[in-house]
């Protein structure tokens, strides 16, 4: 069951972190504690920056909050319903229609084509082939990659890749966008197309939470939290 | 990509058209030359052995209804001879139910010392 | 389905490298299996010819358990019956004609009243003649024999020249291939059987008259060894069904630790396929479509393996006489044989093969696939 289908009020948070902590080779010689109870509420329609030097936790925390990762202890609910009574069905919808995830490395089929890996996704979906390709081109255009569109993931730049990845994050409108370095790997003048339609999503009622760097990025953020001994820290509000 | 997966899908439903026409292709036909030899001959050969060069029983057990190997080296145990255990047919012992038990028999004392031409 | 359908075959032309390695894994034991099958299944079927043809009793003596030579004077004996039609001596026997070639020596009189529909070449002996004898395809082509051309058989007994007068037919059962017919008289003659044969063959009104006959006879004379038709295609067929059991198990566990080995070999749970899988259920997918999708690669997989390995199996036995092949399978066979190779195909052999391949590729992509996705997807991705 999707979680949404209970009585959820617009104004309660969509994601509630509270006391996350995560811990990697627990009990281990070289135990790696990476959140220290981290506390955050992501409301419908915000955008939440997350800043902090490189290995501060900023992926891990990122990864906890779209359900790609379980915290060690601390509680996680989407929608108002905690995440560990979520069943697996229930997780996979919930990636599939609300959630989606810009990784830092892409994370793309090398070897399909980037329009498959547009709608690959949402392959489960009832939509015929020709509709998702279709749909898939369109939104490739808006990352202005259409001309690629045939092209294996493996053969486009890095640059086009970060496009490729952005494009399939969007392409299903998600409720809320995860993005991690959204901009890393780009040049300033699609830094700046990338940047101009995160912004065009946030006035179309979108939810962003980012871990970034460029201040452009962070620029469209109403809250900015900074990651440190991981721990999250307000550092601007917009 | 696309096409090359389409393309697969299209050539295995093409093997799988020529699968269907071998099998619909007339195969239980039984030739005359080989129903004229064996009525002419009473019937020979079932096994899977070609030439009968060194086991009657895998070739025809109605010629030799017994494989001496069955109990050797270990009796009780079955043992096959290279014959067995190179085809893809093991024939049963056909004597089971069609006479008296082996020792009553043997019991009458009128077995006849006769020639055993086949080990020629 | 259908998208998914498609996604599992970009999946297979996308790797054809694993792909082909997994088609060859499969198809190559699979190849093996569907011929000795139909191998199987075709003498079978020949030896169903060689009962349904053959006498309706053959009566021998019965020494220690073994066979032993019969009188021929059983033969006027057994023609009183009321139940016999006919009752005809035979002699069976084995002899080496060349160094490492045997022959079966089959001393029978042929049926006059029958046309010689059996033979390659030449003609039939007649009953009465001394010496005279027609050879099977593959010992005439061994020897180089052509009618007319004359055969030295030496026995302990004694030894003779006789004339080939007809080739058999290569197109006879697997058994005519080494024989050497000749009329019982000769065969008497050679193996020094006077008065003697191997067996008597008796053909009754019916099945009914034969059981009956069995049975009297068994009473009546216990040093005879008597098996019915009914007997022997009770016992053989059965032996066939038997075999073909045992085989096709023995093969799916001998196939099953194969595949298994080559999954794990080829990769199917390699870092990228897992990495494939987390993917898949980062963006939406559950654990179920995830095993849809693999099931439906390895359906694809086994669908092309098994189309294919039928269509080689049945090119190399039906078109090229299964060379290399069916020694494997008959004992006493060249590697190249100079006989038409029985052999039956059909589609439970294929289903057989298809299923035993879907269930081992099935369980040895799954299960890796469904502990994949149980994994938390960010250990996967890293």
């Amino acid at each position: 069951m999707c979680p949404t289908s209970r009585n959820f009020a617009v104004r309660d948070p969509i994601i509630e972190a509270s006391n996350l902590v995560k811990t990697f080779n627990s009990g281990g010689p070289f135990e790696l504690r990476v959140l220290c109870g981290v506390d955050l509420k992501v409301f419908p329609n915000s955008a939440i920056g997350i800043t902090g030097s490189s290995g501060a936790g900023k992926t891990t925390l990122l990864s906890c909050l779209s359900l790609l990762d379980a915290p060690t202890s601390g509680s996680l609910s989407f929608f108002g319903q905690p995440a560990q009574f979520l069943t697996e069905g229930a997780q996979s919808v919930l990636r599939r229609e609300k959630l989606a995830f810009i990784f830092q490395d892409f994370q793309l089929f090398e070897d399909l084509p980037a329009w498959l890996n547009v709608c690959v996704g949402r392959f489960v979906e009832k939509a015929s082939l020709r509709q998702l390709h279709w749909q898939a081109i369109e939104t490739l255009e808006q990352v202005e990659l259409q001309a690629r569109a045939d092209h294996l993931a493996r053969l486009l730049s890095g640059g086009e890749k970060q496009r490729l990845a952005f494009a399939r994050a969007i392409a299903r409108a998600p409720e809320i966008l995860l993005a991690d370095e959204p901009t890393s790997n780009l040049d300033p003048d699609t830094a700046k197309l990338l940047t101009s339609r995160l912004q065009r999503y946030l006035e179309q009622g979108g939810t962003l939470v980012a871990a970034s760097h460029d201040p452009a990025v962070i620029s469209l953020c109403r809250e900015v939290y900074e990651l440190s001994e991981g721990r999250l820290r307000k550092a601007t509000q917009a | 990509m696309m096409s090359r997966a389409h393309g697969f899908l299209i050539a295995l439903a093409v093997l799988w058209a020529a699968v269907v026409a071998g099998l619909a292709l007339p195969q239980n036909e039984i030739r005359s030359e080989a129903r004229y030899l064996q009525r002419q001959w009473g019937g020979l050969g079932l096994g899977a052995h070609a030439a009968a060069g060194s086991c009657w029983f895998v070739f025809d057990p109605r010629i030799e209804p017994y494989c001496p190997n069955f109990e050797r080296p270990f009796s009780a145990l079955p043992n096959f001879c290279p014959r067995h255990s190179t085809t893809v047919s093991r024939l049963p012992v056909l004597t089971a139910d069609a006479r008296e038990p082996r020792s009553q028999v043997l019991g009458k004392g009128a077995i006849e010392t006769l020639p055993q031409p086949r080990s020629e | 389905m259908p998208k998914l359908l498609f996604l599992a075959a970009l999946n297979l032309v996308k790797n054809p490298g694993r792909a082909l390695a997994l088609v060859l894994g499969i198809g190559g034991p699979l190849f093996l299996f569907i011929a000795g099958a139909a191998i199987s299944a075709g003498l079978s079927r020949d030896a169903t010819v060689s009962i349904e043809s053959g006498a309706d009793i053959y009566v021998t003596f019965d020494r220690g358990g073994l066979d032993a030579n019969i009188p021929v004077s059983y033969v006027e004996e057994l023609s009183k019956s009321q139940f016999v039609v006919e009752v005809r001596p035979r002699i069976v026997a084995r002899l080496a004609v060349a160094p490492e070639t045997w022959a079966l020596v089959l001393g029978i009189d042929p049926i006059a009243a029958e046309e010689a529909t059996g033979l390659q070449s030449g003609r039939l002996f007649e009953s009465n003649s001394k010496n005279e004898v027609a050879l099977g395809p593959v010992l005439a082509q061994r020897l180089g024999l052509t009618p007319g051309k004359q055969l030295l058989l030496a026995t302990a007994f004694t030894h003779k020249v006789v004339t080939v007068v007809g080739i058999l037919s290569r197109k006879g059962t697997l058994w005519d291939s080494a024989v050497i017919w000749a009329p019982f008289a000769q065969a008497q003659e050679l193996f020094g059987m006077r008065d003697l044969a191997t067996d008597i063959l008796i053909r009754t009104r019916d099945e009914i008259s034969a059981t009956r006959l069995a049975d009297r006879l068994a009473r009546s004379e216990p040093r005879l060894r008597i098996q019915t038709r009914g007997l022997v295609r009770r016992y053989v067929l059965q032996g066939y069904g038997v075999t073909s059991g045992v085989f096709s198990a023995i093969y799916a566990v001998t196939f099953a630790s194969g595949v298994l080995a080559l999954l794990v070999i080829s990769g199917l749970g390699s870092k990228e396929r897992r990495r494939e899988v987390a993917l898949l259920k980062a963006l939406g997918w559950s654990a179920r479509h995830i095993l849809v999708l693999v099931s439906l690669e390895a359906l694809l997989c086994c669908l092309l393996a098994s189309a294919l390995s039928f269509l080689f199996a049945f090119a190399w036995v039906r078109l090229f006489n299964a060379p290399l092949l069916a020694s494997l399978f008959i004992a006493e066979l060249d590697w190249f044989p100079g006989i038409e190779i029985p052999a039956q195909f059909d589609a439970g052999i294929l289903a057989l093969g298809l299923g035993v391949s879907l269930a081992i590729t099935w369980a040895g992509t799954l299960i890796p696939t469904w502990r994949t996705a149980c994994v938390p997807l960010r250990e996967t991705l890293r």
